[in-house]
C-alpha cells in the first residue's frame, strides 16, 4: 500500500493510498543537519514563506483561498528527529469526493504549495523586510513561551543539560540571539542554499492512486534546483558517564521532576522493538509500573510517565509532585526501573504492554495523517519497514529481550523545578 | 433499532433507546480496525445543586470529577487493568456539563465494552479508596493552578457571571474536595448515572445489535427519574466585572476576551445560534478577516489567536484568545471593528465562504472517532441530532449573524481576562 519513489535527485515521495477518510494529507520536508548556525534560519523560513506569494501576497489572501477549499489547512512544519532538522509544510484538506461543487481540491493545494516554494513575495531580490521582521518577533515570542508549560519546560531544561555538548541540545525552533541577527538577505541566501542542497521527503496520504499523486506532486516540485546534498545523521552516546542533578526555582505550586536516561538503543537498532516494550511496561501507559506505583500505590502524583526519544537513544521520565516528595519520588522511579532490570516483570505486565502497543500501531492506519510521522522516521533512518512489520517484530519480542533492553539503560540527568520557598 | 443513512456525509447511524432509558448510537466504520466506545452521563461540574424525587441536594464543588476518578473501581478490581489486559486504551473526562468514559481498541471489543459498562453500572468504592484518591486529585488541581490556560478561563468566568457554577473550576478546589465522602459520591451516582441520564456511542466496524444486547444485559433495568438541576437565577444585565488581571510565571501576556450571550431555549434554535456565533466570530476576527490581518501585521496577535462560541448549562459566551503584548489594544480594535461592520453591513460573499469552510471542516471531523462520539452526546443532551449539522448551517442566515453580533459584542457584556508575566527582579 505504501511506495517510495524518487521524483528528482534526492526528492522522495511516499504515498499511502486509502479510501477510508474524508481528509487527505501531505507533508513536504527539507532535511538539514541540526546545527546552531542553521536551526534558527530553518525555523523562521517557512513562516516567512507562508506570509505571501506572488499571487496571494498577504495572509488574508491565503486565508481566502483556504476557506474556498472547504477550510483546508496549510501550516509550517519544523521537526527535530534526533540531530536531523527539517523544515517544510503540511496540509490537510477535504477529499475531492466531498467537495460539493466538484473542485479539484488536492490539485489546488499542490499548486499553492508550489507557489510557497517557487514564488515568494520579494523586494530587491530578497524576502520582504516587514515579513521577516514580524516573523522574527513571533518566533522569539514562541521561544520565550517555553516556560509557560512547566511540564514540558522541565523536560526541555533536563534535555539541554543532559546533551549540553551534543547537537541534540539545540532547540527545535532555534535560539533568540541567532534569530535576532537574521536579515532578509541572510534568510534568502539560506533559502536558496537549502532548496538546492537538502534531501526532500514528501509524504501523501489520501484517495489518489500512487500514480495520480506522483503526477500532481511532480508538477509541484518541477524545476527545484538540485546540487550536491548535505548529509544528515545523529551521533549516539550509548551510556551515561555520571549522574548530574540540577534544580531550578520558580513561583510554582507543584514541583516538576524530569529524569533523562541513555537507552543504548535507537530505532535503527534490531533491539528497538524490545525497548519499545520495555518502555510500555515501565512507564509508557496507565497500566505500567510508574503509574501503578508512583501514582496509585504511593499517591505521590497525578502523572508519572516515561517516553522514548528513538533517534538519539534517550528515555525521559516526568512527574508532577509536591516539593518535599522529590527524594521519595525519584527513588521510586529508579526502583521501578531496577525491578525491570532484575527481571521483576510478570508475564501479565508484558502481555498487557505488548497488546497495547500493537493496538496503538494498528490504530495508526485509522487516523488521517497519523502514519506521516512513522514513514517520515523510516525515511530518516533509511529503513523501509512498515507499520505491519514493526507489529510482527513486537509479537516476537521475548521477556529476556525486554530485560536486556532495561539493563542497557543508564541514568544521566535529574532535573527538578521547585517553588521559591521550601 | 433504527438505521439512518446520511448519504451526503457518507455515514450510517444506528439508533436505539432501551427500556431503561439509555440512548445508544452506533456509527459503523467498515474496513477500520480501531473501535471506540464512549459512555457519557449528562452530569458535569456545574450540576452541584439538584432536586430528585422532591428532595433538594447541594454538593461540594468537584464531585462529578471525583466520581469520575472513582468509577474505575469495579468488583473485579481496577478497570484500567482490565482494559490493559485486553489491549485497550481507556480514559475519562469531566467537563462543566458532561462526564464521559471511553476506550479505544483494535481487539477484544466485546470484552472491553463489557468492562466499560460494568464500570458505570454499579459504584464500587469504599471510604478507604475514596480517601486514597484525595491526594492524587489534589495534585491534579495543583497542576491546573500552574497552568495559565486554565487560569485565564477561570478568571474570565468569575468576572463574567454572578453566581452560575461555571465560575468554579471543574475539579473543585483542595478545600472543596476535602468535604467529599463516599456517601456524597453515592448520592450523585444514584442521581446522575441512571441509564435514562446517559448515552452510549460506538464508532467502528462492530455489530450494532451486539452493542445493544450487551448494554441491555449489563446496565440496570429500571427506568429512573432524571434529576432537575438548579443553576440559580438567569445571568442578565451587565457583567459584574469587565477586567481581570493575574500574574504568573509566563513569558508574555495572554488574554481571553469574552462576550456573554443570550441563549435560545430550544435545542435546534440553540444549535443555529451557536453556528451564527461561530460564523460571527470568524467574520469579525477570523483568519480571513481584515481585522485579523491588521492585528497580525502589527504584531498585536500571532497565529494562535482564535475565536469561538461555547455554552454551558444556560449560559454562553463568544471568546477570543491569544497572546499579545497589548491585550487592551486588541480589545479596543475588536469593538471598533464590530461597530464598523454593523454600520457598513456584513459581506454576503464572506458569509458564504466562511460557511463553506466551516461545513468542510465539520465533514472532515467525521474522520475522528472521538469527535463523532463527543458531538453526538453533547448535541443529544441538548436535544439535537448531530448528523443534522449541514441542515443547521443551511438555515443560518447572514441576518442571524448580524443579530448575534449586534446583541453580543458590546462593552456591557464584555470581560477581558489577562495573565501577565511576573515582574522579575
Amino acid at each position: 500500500m505504501t511506495e517510495r519513489i524518487e521524483l528528482l535527485p534526492g526528492v522522495f515521495l511516499q504515498t499511502m493510498q486509502t479510501d477510508k477518510f474524508k481528509t487527505g494529507c501531505i507533508s513536504v520536508n527539507f532535511l538539514r543537519p541540526l546545527c546552531r548556525e542553521e536551526a534558527s534560519l530553518n525555523a523562521l523560513l517557512p513562516s516567512v514563506l507562508l506570509r505571501g506569494t506572488e499571487s496571494r501576497p498577504d495572509i488574508r489572501e491565503i486565508s481566502l483561498l483556504l476557506d474556498e477549499l472547504y477550510g483546508a489547512t496549510v501550516g509550517t512544519l519544523i521537526r527535530k528527529k534526533g540531530e536531523v532538522h527539517s523544515w517544510g509544510f503540511y496540509a490537510d484538506f477535504i477529499e475531492d469526493a466531498y467537495a460539493l461543487d466538484g473542485e479539484a481540491v488536492f490539485a489546488e493545494i499542490c499548486r499553492f504549495l508550489r507557489e510557497l516554494l517557487f514564488a515568494p513575495v520579494l523586494e530587491n531580490g530578497v524576502f520582504l523586510e516587514s515579513f521577516v521582521e514580524s516573523e522574527k518577533v513571533n518566533l522569539c515570542n514562541t521561544l520565550a513561551a517555553e516556560i509557560n508549560d512547566k511540564r514540558s519546560y522541565a523536560t526541555i531544561r533536563m534535555m539541554r543539560t543532559m546533551c549540553e555538548n551534543e547537537r541534540q541540545a539545540i532547540p527545535r525552533l532555534g535560539e533568540r540571539e541567532i534569530v535576532e541577527q537574521i536579515t532578509p538577505q541572510s534568510l534568502y541566501a539560506h533559502f536558496e542554499k537549502v532548496l538546492a542542497t537538502s534531501r526532500v521527503e514528501i509524504l501523501y496520504m489520501g484517495r489518489k492512486s500512487g500514480e495520480e499523486a506522483a503526477k500532481l506532486i511532480r508538477g509541484m516540485i518541477e524545476g527545484l534546483p538540485r546540487k550536491e546534498l548535505t548529509e544528515v545523521g545523529t551521533d549516539v552516546i550509548r551510556s551515561a558517564a555520571e549522574v548530574r542533578e540540577l534544580e531550578e526555582r520558580m513561583e510554582v505550586t507543584q514541583g516538576k521532576l524530569s529524569m533523562g536516561f541513555r537507552t543504548g538503543c535507537t530505532c535503527a537498532d534490531p533491539e528497538y522493538p524490545a525497548l519499545l516494550l520495555l518502555n510500555a511496561v515501565y512507564g509508557g501507559a496507565v497500566s505500567s509500573k510508574l503509574f501503578r506505583n508512583v501514582r496509585e500505590k504511593l499517591q505521590l502524583c497525578y502523572y508519572a510517565s516515561s517516553s522514548i526519544e528513538k533517534y538519539k537513544g534517550l528515555m525521559v521520565v516526568s512527574s508532577g509532585i509536591d516539593f518535599e516528595n522529590y527524594e521519595v519520588a525519584k527513588n521510586e522511579i529508579l526502583h521501578q526501573l531496577e525491578d525491570c532490570r532484575s527481571g521483576n516483570i510478570t508475564e501479565e505486565e508484558l502481555e498487557k504492554a505488548r497488546q497495547r502497543l500493537i493496538s496503538g500501531f494498528r490504530s495508526l492506519k485509522d487516523r488521517p495523517g497519523s502514519q506521516d510521522e512513522f514513514y517520515f522516521s523510516q525515511a530518516i533512518i533509511g529503513k523501509n519497514g512498515t507499520v505491519d512489520s514493526l507489529i510482527a517484530q513486537l509479537r516476537e519480542v521475548t521477556m529476556g529481550q525486554v530485560v536486556a533492553a532495561a539493563r542497557k539503560i543508564t541514568l544521566d540527568t535529574v532535573y527538578f523545578l521547585k517553588g521559591v520557598t521550601d | 433499532m433504527n438505521c439512518k443513512d446520511v448519504a451526503r456525509l457518507g455515514e450510517r447511524v444506528y439508533e436505539a433507546e432501551l427500556p431503561n432509558g439509555l440512548s445508544i448510537r452506533v456509527v459503523p466504520k467498515p474496513g477500520f480496525s480501531r473501535k471506540y466506545a464512549l459512555i457519557a452521563a449528562d452530569y458535569g461540574s456545574a450540576d452541584t445543586k439538584f432536586t430528585l424525587n422532591g428532595k433538594t441536594v447541594t454538593t461540594p464543588d468537584g464531585v462529578a470529577h471525583y466520581l469520575e476518578h472513582k468509577m474505575f473501581d469495579t468488583p473485579k478490581g481496577d478497570a484500567m487493568e482490565q482494559f490493559a489486559a485486553m489491549g485497550a486504551s481507556p480514559n475519562a473526562f469531566t467537563s462543566y456539563d458532561m462526564t464521559a468514559y471511553y476506550f479505544s481498541c483494535t481487539e477484544h471489543f466485546e470484552e472491553n465494552l463489557r468492562t466499560l459498562l460494568e464500570m458505570v453500572a454499579v459504584p464500587c468504592f469504599t471510604e478507604e479508596s475514596v480517601e486514597k484518591e484525595r491526594d492524587i486529585i489534589g495534585q491534579e488541581i495543583l497542576m491546573y493552578e500552574d497552568s495559565a490556560d486554565s487560569k485565564l478561563f477561570e478568571e474570565l468566568f468569575t468576572a463574567m457571571f454572578r453566581h452560575h457554577p461555571i465560575r468554579v473550576p471543574i475539579a473543585g478546589t483542595v478545600q472543596s474536595i476535602a468535604q467529599i465522602t463516599a456517601e456524597t459520591l453515592n448520592t450523585c451516582f444514584d442521581a446522575f448515572y441512571a441509564p435514562s441520564n446517559m448515552m452510549l456511542c460506538v464508532v467502528g466496524d462492530v455489530d450494532p445489535a451486539q452493542v445493544v444486547r450487551i448494554a441491555e444485559e449489563l446496565l440496570p433495568k429500571d427506568r429512573k427519574e432524571r434529576p432537575v438541576p438548579d443553576y440559580g437565577p438567569a445571568e442578565t444585565g451587565e457583567c459584574p466585572c469587565h477586567e481581570s488581571l493575574r500574574r504568573m510565571e509566563v513569558s508574555m501576556p495572554s488574554f481571553a476576551l469574552g462576550f456573554r450571550c443570550e441563549l435560545p431555549e430550544d435545542g435546534w434554535e440553540s444549535l443555529k445560534w451557536e453556528i451564527a456565533a461561530d460564523l460571527g466570530a470568524e467574520l469579525l476576527a477570523g483568519e480571513s478577516s481584515a481585522l485579523y490581518q491588521r492585528l497580525y501585521e502589527e504584531n498585536l496577535i500571532d497565529s494562535d489567536f482564535s475565536g469561538g462560541f461555547e455554552c454551558v448549562r444556560g449560559v454562553g459566551l463568544v471568546s477570543f484568545t491569544g497572546d499579545s503584548a497589548e491585550p487592551e489594544a486588541v480589545r479596543d480594535a475588536l469593538l471598533e471593528e464590530c461597530e464598523r461592520l454593523l454600520r457598513e453591513g456584513l459581506d454576503e460573499d464572506a458569509f458564504r465562504r466562511l460557511k463553506k469552510s466551516a461545513v468542510g471542516r465539520r465533514i472532515r471531523d467525521l474522520d475522528s472517532f472521538e469527535s463523532i462520539c463527543y458531538r453526538i452526546c453533547a448535541n443529544f443532551f441538548d436535544g439535537v441530532d448531530y448528523f443534522r449539522f449541514p441542515e443547521a448551517y443551511a438555515e443560518v442566515t447572514l441576518e442571524d449573524v448580524r443579530l448575534f453580533l449586534e446583541k453580543t459584542v458590546c462593552p456591557e457584556r464584555m470581560v477581558l481576562s489577562v495573565i501577565e508575566p511576573k515582574e522579575r527582579d
